[in-house]
């Protein structure tokens, strides 16, 4: 399994990449949407934690390319700023889970094994 | 006494007084008392003024009357006596005129004129003829009076100087009182003789008496020496001196005002009688004058203390009326004003939490993730994993992480606002869910839950999650509140004004007087550091307003508290300017 970790926050993303990495998953931290995007086309990457926002593309916007090229993206929001409402469009839009930091990584990493 | 007073008195009396807790924006009993005074003083001042001015004018008006009255009065007295005086005068002229001095020097001649004169004038009493010696030649009446000489007497000498003469009334020696005119005629051969007439003074008296007098009042009169010539109702007997002294002599009729022995003041009008020897005395009393005036006095007082007691009271009425009215609507305004005060708080201190919230949890995300990581870093190695003390310390720091997190999601709670979704609502099917949340604890703690909802209970139009919210939070509270096997209480009404009410009581521990005051503002909390966030009533608040509706609380310490939801039967579907937040 390889996940992308999207954040602006470097320090958030390096430790929860670190942390998956530790479970044995392979990850890939990036700090911005337009990275993101870029990292998803080679096709490697099985799921994303994504942060709503972002400095460039708004999280929202990132998911909605990324389901839009990779249907079966499991793709976990994790936000410190957004409300029920950011959450329900995330979820229409085709986020797995929606999770408000801090969050457990046990149970990030159960919504992105599915 | 004080109680009925108490009773009366209106509530800005007390207002600034004792309890400190409602501001007061004026000295209301300045400004009731100010507009009392003024009011008070506008009225009646020109009142008073009015009364007193127009009394003085009556007062004067009703004296000039008076003595306008007494002086006409006296006027015509004199003029009727100056009058019949004259006339018997006239009468003497008449036979004077009409008879030689040989016709009249026969005591029969004489006698028929006296018949003639008493028939036609009346009040003779004799006839005489005297001669220029003052011998009484011819004499016609009841005595025996011929040939008696007048010769040396005062009226003989006055008569013969002025040509005629009119005397005082004296008694004479036949002890009745009476009076002598006397005229003198001259002859052809230069010489002169006198025709005497002596006079009954019934007829004066007569007069005088027949003047409509009032009480008190008295006339008569009195010859110039001041003895008094014919009878007086108060002021001595005929022939005594006046007692109060005759005035000083003016030609025409004249009233002055003076005392009697008494010391009450009179009026006295008099007119000295021209040729004669008297003077003609009027006296009013003054009450009798100032009868009039006294009735009217009296009336005046009676209406002026009316129309101040009226006046009075209508201006204390009004005054307090209106004091109370400003009063009044000043504490609704500041009512109003704390309510929007603590709803604008609440507001911005909902944005300051939701801005807080959001900037803490991506450095909480860090601790939390970094205090993980290091969990799972001391996991894997063999050294750190036996140590409990180090996976201990990291547990901590994650479960801090973790209360942290759960304040910030009630504060973003808090300030959040979601469209309201209208639905019908079963309150007793939501009350039903709200207890099955917290069935489980209710039977560990041994906690009684009892609902009383009757029946017929209306369908509510409102925001489902809210209400649910409000009445978790309400009973999370009371379940905080109670020992183990305590009573929860959930009871349900529709109240007269169209509104539903909701009571929640517990037989918990209570709210002092002082915290019920706070425990709606946010972070205030009784809990210590037991956790609670000092959010939960607050936000409850909040939702309650959201919903139209109002929260009050009513408690006794150690006895139980009981919150009361009122809330409409159903809200607008519009709903949602609160604070905005993302």
């Amino acid at each position: 399994m390889k996940i992308l970790v999207v954040d602006d926050e470097k320090k958030i993303a390096d430790t929860i990449a670190q942390r998956l990495e530790l479970r044995g998953i392979e990850t890939a931290p990036v700090y911005d949407g337009s990275s993101a995007l870029e990292r998803v086309r080679d096709n490697s990457f099985n799921g994303i934690i994504l942060d709503l926002r972002l400095p460039d593309i708004d999280g929202t916007e990132v998911l909605e390319r990324v389901m839009k090229e990779h249907p079966h993206m499991r793709v976990v929001i994790l936000s410190g700023h957004a409300n029920e409402g950011d959450f329900r469009i995330c979820m229409e839009l085709g986020a797995v889970a929606c999770f408000r930091k801090p969050a457990d990584i046990e149970m990030l990493l159960q919504a992105l094994s599915g | 006494m004080r109680r009925l007073l108490f009773r009366f008195s209106p509530q800005f009396l007390d207002a600034g007084s004792g309890g400190e807790s409602r501001t007061v924006l004026f000295n209301y009993r300045r400004i009731w008392l100010v507009s009392v005074l003024l009011l008070l003083a506008v009225s009646i001042l020109p009142m008073g003024l009015l009364v007193i001015i127009s009394s003085q004018l009556a007062r004067e008006a009703i004296g000039s009357e008076n003595r306008l009255r007494a002086v006409r009065l006296t006027s015509n007295t004199r003029r009727t006596i100056s009058f019949f005086l004259e006339e018997r005068l006239d009468a003497l002229r008449f036979i004077a005129r009409q008879e030689s001095f040989r016709g009249l020097n026969s005591e029969l001649q004489l006698a028929y004129l006296l018949r003639d004169l008493q028939m036609g004038f009346g009040g003779f009493v004799d006839l005489g003829l005297i001669n220029a010696d003052g011998l009484q030649v011819r004499y016609a009446g009841p005595f025996d009076l011929t040939g008696k000489n007048y010769g040396g007497q005062e009226w003989f000498r006055v008569c013969v100087e002025k040509g005629f003469f009119i005397s005082d009334i004296f008694l004479g020696f036949r002890q009745i009182p009476h009076m002598i005119i006397a005229l003198k005629v001259p002859k052809k051969d230069g010489s002169f003789y006198l025709l005497r007439a002596t006079l009954d003074t019934r007829k004066i008296i007569r007069i005088l008496s027949s003047l409509e007098l009032s009480e008190g009042s008295d006339a008569f009169l009195c010859n110039r020496e001041g003895l008094i010539q014919t009878p007086s109702k108060y002021y001595g007997n005929v022939l005594q001196r006046f007692e109060l002294g005759l005035p000083g002599y003016s030609p025409r009729s004249r009233v002055i005002e003076a005392r009697d022995r008494k010391g009450k003041p009179i009026l006295i009008g008099y007119a000295y009688i021209k040729d004669s020897p008297y003077v003609l005395i009027l006296v009013k009393r003054g009450e009798e004058i100032m009868k009039g005036w006294f009735s009217l006095r009296t009336k005046i007082n009676w209406i002026f203390f009316l129309s101040i007691i009226t006046v009075c009271v209508v201006v204390l009425g009004i005054s307090t009326f209106m004091v109370n009215r400003v009063y009044e609507n000043d504490q609704a305004r500041l009512r109003a004003m704390e309510r929007l005060e603590a709803s604008s708080r609440l507001i911005s201190i909902g944005r300051l939490a939701a801005g807080v919230a959001h900037e803490i949890n991506n450095p909480l995300a860090i601790i939390s993730g970094n205090a993980g990581l290091m969990k799972d870093l001391f996991t894997l190695k063999k050294e750190y994993r036996e140590d409990p003390q180090l996976i201990g310390l990291v547990d901590d720091v994650l479960e801090s992480v973790e209360r942290c997190g759960e304040i910030t999601k009630q504060l973003l709670g808090f300030a959040r606002h979601v469209e309201a979704r209208v639905t019908p609502i079963r309150l007793e099917e939501v009350v039903a869910e709200v207890i099955s949340f917290l069935k489980k604890e209710a039977s560990d703690r041994k906690i009684e839950i009892q609902t009383d909802i009757p029946s017929d209970f209306p369908v509510v139009f409102l925001d489902r999650g809210k209400l649910q919210q409000i009445l978790l939070n309400l009973v999370n509270n009371a379940f905080q509140a109670m020992d183990d096997g305590g009573r929860l209480q959930i009871k349900a009404r529709e109240r007269s004004d169209g509104r539903v009410e909701i009571e929640v009581r517990d037989t918990g521990c209570g709210i002092s007087e002082e915290d019920q005051k706070k425990i709606f503002e946010p972070f205030f909390t009784t809990k210590g550091t037991k956790g609670g966030t000092g959010l939960g009533l607050s936000i409850t608040y909040g939702l309650v307003q959201k919903l139209k509706g109002d929260i009050k609380v009513r408690s006794a310490l150690g006895k139980g508290t009981t919150f009361t939801v009122v809330l409409p039967l159903k809200i607008e579907r519009k709903e949602d300017e609160g604070p905005a937040c993302g």
